[in-house]
């Protein structure tokens, strides 16, 4: 089983709302659900055996990118659902990315945010879930991605976000405190930024997954937003795009993760919203549909969705909002009635 | 595809992958490992072996990595009990696969619970995962695989030069390489006594690799670390060269020897209270820094402004005014040493913004100057160092 059954046979858009060119006249928003939609329908296709590691996430951008573009009927939520299922391990009670693979934290949150867009988490063993997440955490309160032992700040993030969706009290599950202090200890003094473990270079992937964690744990107020504040903006490049790190080059997927950063600080003000509208749009292929890392490379299905997510961030008309800290369409926040902690916009 | 030609494929990939596997038993020094671009099946054998690098010819890796891909599933459906012990048969498909798709940590894991089983030896996974790294210097699997492997060693029967050298490599063929530049904080975290040996390596990187801002952060963790482990050189504590010309830039003043350079960076400390060892420390890792700062001053002359000479200069700049004030404000705040805990970092920050640098006259006169270095600077240090320009000297 893979992505490629996920995808309904392509009907001839009959009961779809018709393009509205004055709306989205630069994004070629058809091509785009064209193309995840028949992601992976390929079974032969090297590439689709290659990442077949991370098969569970690929599913939660394309998911989660379709929804956003209100075309999520267009993926089977039966044979999504039965897939998740067949990846929750018996003993760990945590997901694999794919059958025959080994549970980690990573795809255990991918398929809990896909459960929770299709409103089915009952149909796996939830309490399991959780104790898997509890399993993870260490003495000094960083977390485990898996039974291996690396420890990464990516994977708190995971833990507080996947009991969150499950609607648990992180007070009761973990200990926060001790969550939150690991997470401060991964903060760099000289640009307010945060790494992957203590003294780890600042990076905008994990800064998005530090704030989200505080986001969550509602600790915001432990951030030091004019310092953080400026190293973000510093991302901005003058072609409009952002990268992740300095003098790095721009990168699809750092717009998404550097605006909902600011977006959860309330200051996606600091940055140019036109010029990074237009890097974004210069990353669509115009042919294929899909988004690149960077104008005039091969789209993938991961650039994809942070293209559409910044995009959304952004207001842009057509798309649906997107909650900034999990990168899910808000309204499955509202129906979940989970508000993570943002700052007011000063 | 019918079941004649199948049959054929699947003869064809075990042959490929027996002819790899040959090699590795051959030679145990194999030092690299790479995908060879060939368009056609030339009908000789795809693996090429040369001076101890191994190659495999492009056109057949998708067929041989489905293939082992494929057997290496099969297996996993048996229990582990059973699977560990067909050690030989698991590591032929795992080495082409990991050597072909680094990313698969189900893979890893295989290989993770063969060691655990006494069934794989640990020099060989070692030599297994820097050639996995040879092909992919990024490849964080390899890497923490390498921290995994060493969890079950002492210390010091590790070589820890070595594990240098590697990271050395990775970050040299992969630029901003952030996987290779924390697994070196790793090592050293664990090998403090390669603080001196690197002080000078991590000098060379950047000045070879200008725009590679993860060795200038490695760097700046360096030389606080140092500082940590009240780390100096005796006989660098003569010299102090760069911090001497720093004062001199700043305060247009002569100074000779260490004794006066204390006296103008920390006049009334109470030298005894905060102790020789750490004194010594803070000149030499100070001395670090403003050559750092000169570093950078020199790398902008001769190559033009850039973000990792600018980012640098002002980490280090930080550095040298944190360390002041945290030793003049030592007995206040009952600490000499860095803080230790975010909550530590978070009062030491709420001090520095209330720190009156007007009082101190070498504090002065660096505000004084680096004031003159543009608005964007000046918003930086009252955002960073707490300077507040509107009152005092500036």
């Amino acid at each position: 089983m893979d992505f490629a059954s996920f995808a309904k046979p392509t009907n001839s858009d009959a009961n779809s709302p018709t393009t509205d060119d004055s709306k989205t006249e630069e994004l070629h928003f058809w091509k785009h659900v064209e193309y995840i939609e028949n992601h992976g329908k390929d079974q032969d296709d090297y590439e689709y055996c290659m990442t077949e590691f991370l098969r569970m996430s690929g599913i939660y951008w394309g998911v989660t990118a379709l929804d956003i573009m209100n075309q999520l009927e267009r993926l089977d939520r039966n044979s999504i659902i039965e897939f998740i299922k067949r990846c929750q391990c018996p003993t760990t009670g945590g997901f694999a990315p794919c059958e025959g693979h080994d549970p980690h934290i990573l795809y255990t949150l991918s398929a809990v945010q896909i459960l929770c867009i299709y409103d089915a988490l009952e149909q796996i063993d939830c309490e399991a879930v959780v104790k898997y997440v509890m399993s993870l955490q260490q003495h000094d309160g960083s977390f485990f991605g898996d039974r291996w032992g690396e420890v990464d700040t990516r994977f708190s993030f995971c833990a507080v976000a996947i009991l969150t969706l499950l609607k648990k009290d992180l007070a009761t599950t973990i200990d926060v405190e001790k969550a939150v202090q690991f997470v401060m200890s991964c903060c760099n003094q000289t640009d307010g930024g945060f790494g992957s473990k203590p003294g780890a270079e600042s990076h905008a992937g994990l800064i998005y997954c530090c704030v989200g964690f505080l986001s969550l744990t509602h600790r915001l107020h432990l951030l030091d937003v004019d310092k953080l504040g400026w190293w973000l903006c510093e991302r901005q490049l003058p072609s409009g795009g952002l990268n992740g790190r300095p003098e790095k080059l721009p990168d699809v997927c750092y717009s998404w993760w550097v605006l909902a950063s600011l977006t959860i600080m309330g200051r996606l003000h600091w940055i140019s919203a036109d010029k990074l509208k237009q890097f974004i749009l210069s990353c669509q292929d115009n042919e294929t549909g899909g988004f690149a890392d960077r104008t005039g490379n091969l789209p993938d299905i991961f650039h994809t969705l942070f293209g559409i997510g910044a995009l959304s961030l952004l207001g842009f008309e057509g798309l649906k909002a997107i909650n900034a800290t999990l990168c899910m369409p808000q309204y499955v926040m509202d129906r979940l009635e989970i508000k993570p902690q943002i700052l007011e916009r000063p | 595809m019918d079941s004649d030609s199948d049959n054929e494929h699947t003869v064809l990939c075990e042959k490929i992958i027996n002819d790899m596997h040959t090699v590795f038993l051959k030679d145990t020094e194999l030092s690299s490992f790479e995908i060879i671009p060939t368009v056609l099946n030339r009908n000789k054998s795809p693996v090429i072996h040369v001076e101890h690098n191994l190659g495999l010819e492009s056109w057949c890796a998708k067929h041989v990595y489905d293939h082992a891909h494929r057997m290496l599933m099969g297996y996993k459906k048996q229990t582990v009990q059973r699977y560990v012990q067909q050690s030989e048969q698991l590591l032929k498909y795992l080495n082409v696969a990991l050597l072909i798709n680094p990313d698969v940590t189900a893979f890893w894991h295989i290989r993770r619970q063969l060691v655990q089983k006494n069934r794989l030896k640990m020099n060989r996974e070692l030599k297994f995962s820097t050639l996995v790294l040879s092909k992919k210097p990024k490849s964080n699997e390899a890497f923490a695989y390498r921290r995994w492997l060493y969890s079950f060693q002492s210390n010091d029967a590790i070589d820890w030069h070595h594990e240098i050298g590697i990271c050395e490599r990775c970050a040299d063929r992969s630029s901003s390489n952030y996987h290779a530049w924390s697994h070196r904080q790793w090592v050293l975290h664990n090998a403090p006594m390669l603080i001196r040996a690197e002080i000078m390596r991590s000098e060379k990187f950047m000045r070879k690799h200008i725009s590679d801002y993860s060795s200038y952060h490695y760097r700046q963790i360096l030389i606080t670390f140092a500082y940590q482990m009240s780390f100096y050189e005796t006989d660098q504590l003569h010299q102090l060269h760069d911090l001497k010309q720093l004062i001199n830039y700043y305060l247009i003043a002569e100074v000779q020897c260490p004794a006066q350079i204390l006296n103008i960076m920390l006049p009334g400390v109470d030298q005894a209270a905060i102790g020789e060892a750490r004194l010594k420390s803070f000149l030499y890792c100070c001395n670090l820094a403003a050559h750092d700062m000169r570093l950078c001053d020199d790398q902008k002359n001769m190559y033009g402004e850039r973000e990792s000479f600018e980012l640098h200069r002002r980490a280090s700049l930080k550095f040298i005014v944190e360390q002041c004030v945290r030793l003049l404000s030592g007995d206040l705040m009952g600490i000499y040493s860095p803080p230790a805990t975010p909550v530590q970092q978070q009062q030491f920050n709420t001090h520095l913004r209330k720190f009156d640098y007007n009082s101190y006259e070498f504090l002065r006169a660096l505000k004084k100057s680096e004031s003159l270095l543009g608005s964007k600077h000046r918003k930086w240090c009252s955002l960073f160092l707490g300077f507040d320009f509107e009152s005092g000297a500036a």
